[in-house]
């Protein structure tokens, strides 16, 4: 009941600002915006040569586009708990009887249903665009393993995000903060250039980063339709080079169950970093 | 029922409160007096187990700040509002309430209507007027029929029907419910109604007594005589610390049966006269001093 009322809490907070909800999807709509206006017709050309070239194009852009959408939502939902800090908002809470590990639980678990929420809606919203300018098909058998990745996505997400926050104390930094996570999303999520194009040292540092898997994870559910159409007629190791160029295999990992284990990992590893972090910031506080 | 000794926190190298012994009896309305700065807000953080001690202890009802259980019979009206300014009023003490085991959704109604929020509580928090904010705030305070209730400088800014309105319902939960207030308070004669009053300086204790006993020892009745009698006013201008201001005589006298005597005395040749007893204001400038901190 005290978690379930914190929870409802921090969604009526978040639902109840547009301006918060449009701010926190500016780093989706920013990568959309500039596919639309510049890369779509570049990365187009050259995919001539590919059947259907465009529509799997725009699967593997909303693939990239939600990750993102996980990266930046989560951790705008998870800001509440900062403003809550520095409003003092935090010591009205810590007066009823929802401890202070419970209260954390409830960003942590808001923030996750949030960047799912938030998913979902970007990704009716781009089905919806796409449909309209370039006719491609809503393919309902995917949803099941979709909303499975995006769940993945925004606990990896909400984890990265509230260890990041664990650091920050006052609200001023957030928008600077929000600045940084939101353009090198799109990058580390490989929205602006595919994975494969990238220089080696560059690809091998996004491969240090969840965002590249969540991205891989969700583009492997959203184009595998398409690519079968596609590839049809074609050689499979085109298709698996195409495959490693677009990030849609990473390190050779047979996806998006490659994808998926990583992510896991990724998951295990933030707990880790969590739970310690929590132990040390109480201890430091006895001291 | 909370006993507190030696109660001290520094801040770097300023020491905020410096050993503070308290000792608060159940049902009564306790009054910190002190300076911006002087230690109340600091002291009342470490009473409700935000602020950790460097030293000292603090026993309510044989529990300290952090056990289990200590924040059950608390209640806490912060000096700013802090409830959410984006979710109406309605939301704000519904989501408060449902944060302790034990919800009382009959009571939280009741206090609606005793504090007179039912009209504004589909209204925005942080729409509401200043005295509209504190109603909910203290309704928000008393959601957990708390035994004990910190009101932070409650009345700042507020008008005096707001002022009154706060008071009676208060006062009810006083009376019906035994509750104990701590408060701290920049208004004097709103610490006039307490039992008894901790005058704090620089982090000190520098007065603790009962209100009328505060004003025996720090407070000065005064008589002021209106007269255009120089007869009169040559023989009042005899008595000790006399203020002589045109045709009026100010003169420093507590007992009752004194000023008596003079007003016959001179019944004839006085236009006017009043007797105003020391207030708190007195006993706060004599502890604290006139200059600002």
């Amino acid at each position: 009941m005290i978690l379930l009322s914190l929870i409802k809490r921090n969604f009526k907070l978040y639902f109840g600002d547009r301006k918060r909800i449009l701010f926190s999807l500016m780093g989706s709509l920013i990568a959309v915006a500039l596919y639309l206006l510049f890369l779509k017709t570049n990365i187009q050309r050259e995919w001539n040569n590919i059947d259907s070239g465009i529509q799997l194009l725009d699967y593997w852009l909303m693939g990239g586009t939600i990750a993102i959408t996980a990266i930046t939502t989560t951790g705008d939902a998870l800001h509440q708990r900062i403003y809550d800090i520095e409003s003092k908002r935090m010591n009205d809470l810590m007066m009823s009887n929802a401890s202070k590990s419970i209260i954390d639980m409830s960003y942590i678990i808001s923030a996750a249903i949030i960047g799912l929420m938030m998913q979902i809606i970007v990704y009716i919203i781009l089905t919806g665009l796409f449909m309209l300018l370039d006719q491609i098909h809503f393919d309902l058998s995917i949803f099941g393993q979709l909303i499975g990745a995006m769940i993945i996505g925004s606990v990896v997400w909400t984890l990265f995000n509230m260890i990041i926050l664990m650091f920050v104390k006052k609200e001023s930094v957030l928008p600077s903060l929000n600045a940084i996570i939101s353009s090198s999303a799109g990058f580390f999520a490989g929205v602006y250039m595919p994975l494969g194009l990238l220089s080696s040292g560059a690809s091998k540092l996004l491969k240090f980063t969840p965002a590249l898997y969540d991205a891989s994870m969700l583009r492997n559910i959203l184009m595998k339709s398409q690519l079968k159409e596609s590839f049809h007629d074609v050689n499979g190791q085109v298709l698996e080079n195409f495959k490693a160029t677009m990030g849609l295999k990473i390190n050779g990992l047979a996806n998006p169950m490659g994808s998926i284990l990583v992510c896991g990992l990724f998951i295990g590893m933030f707990l880790v970093v969590f739970v310690l972090l929590t132990g040390l910031s109480k201890k430091t506080k006895q001291l | 029922m909370l006993e507190v000794n030696g109660l001290t926190k520094r801040f770097k190298n300023k020491i905020a409160v410096d050993h503070i012994d308290l000792k608060i009896n159940e049902g009564q309305l306790v009054s910190f007096l002190g300076h911006n700065g002087a230690g109340k807000s600091t002291t009342i953080n470490m009473m409700i187990g935000l602020l950790k001690p460097d030293a000292g202890s603090i026993i309510l009802n044989g529990i300290t700040p952090g056990d289990k259980g200590y924040n059950d019979s608390l209640g806490v009206v912060f000096q700013n509002s802090v409830l959410d300014k984006f979710l109406t009023v309605e939301d704000n003490l519904k989501i408060a309430g449902r944060l302790y085991k034990k919800y009382d959704e009959n009571f939280q109604k009741d206090l609606l209507d005793k504090l007179e929020i039912k009209s504004i509580q589909k209204q925005k928090y942080g729409d509401l007027s200043g005295g509209q904010r504190r109603r909910v705030d203290i309704a928000r305070a008393l959601l957990s029929k708390p035994k004990l209730l910190f009101l932070d400088e409650p009345s700042t800014g507020l008008d005096i029907q707001t002022r009154n309105k706060i008071w009676e319902v208060l006062n009810e939960f006083r009376h019906k419910m035994g509750l104990t207030i701590i408060l701290t308070t920049h208004y004097l004669e709103e610490a006039n109604q307490s039992d008894w009053v901790y005058v704090l300086e620089k982090g000190k204790i520098v007065a603790s007594d009962t209100v009328d006993n505060l004003k025996g020892m720090y407070a000065q009745n005064k008589l002021t005589i209106y007269t255009n009698d120089l007869a009169t006013i040559d023989s009042l201008s005899k008595y000790d610390g006399t203020i002589l201001n045109d045709n009026k005589v100010i003169l420093n006298i507590n007992s009752y049966q004194e000023v008596t005597k003079i007003i016959q005395e001179f019944q004839n040749n006085i236009d006017d006269f009043e007797y105003i007893h020391g207030s708190m204001d007195d006993i706060f400038i004599t502890l604290t001093g006139r200059e600002i901190k």
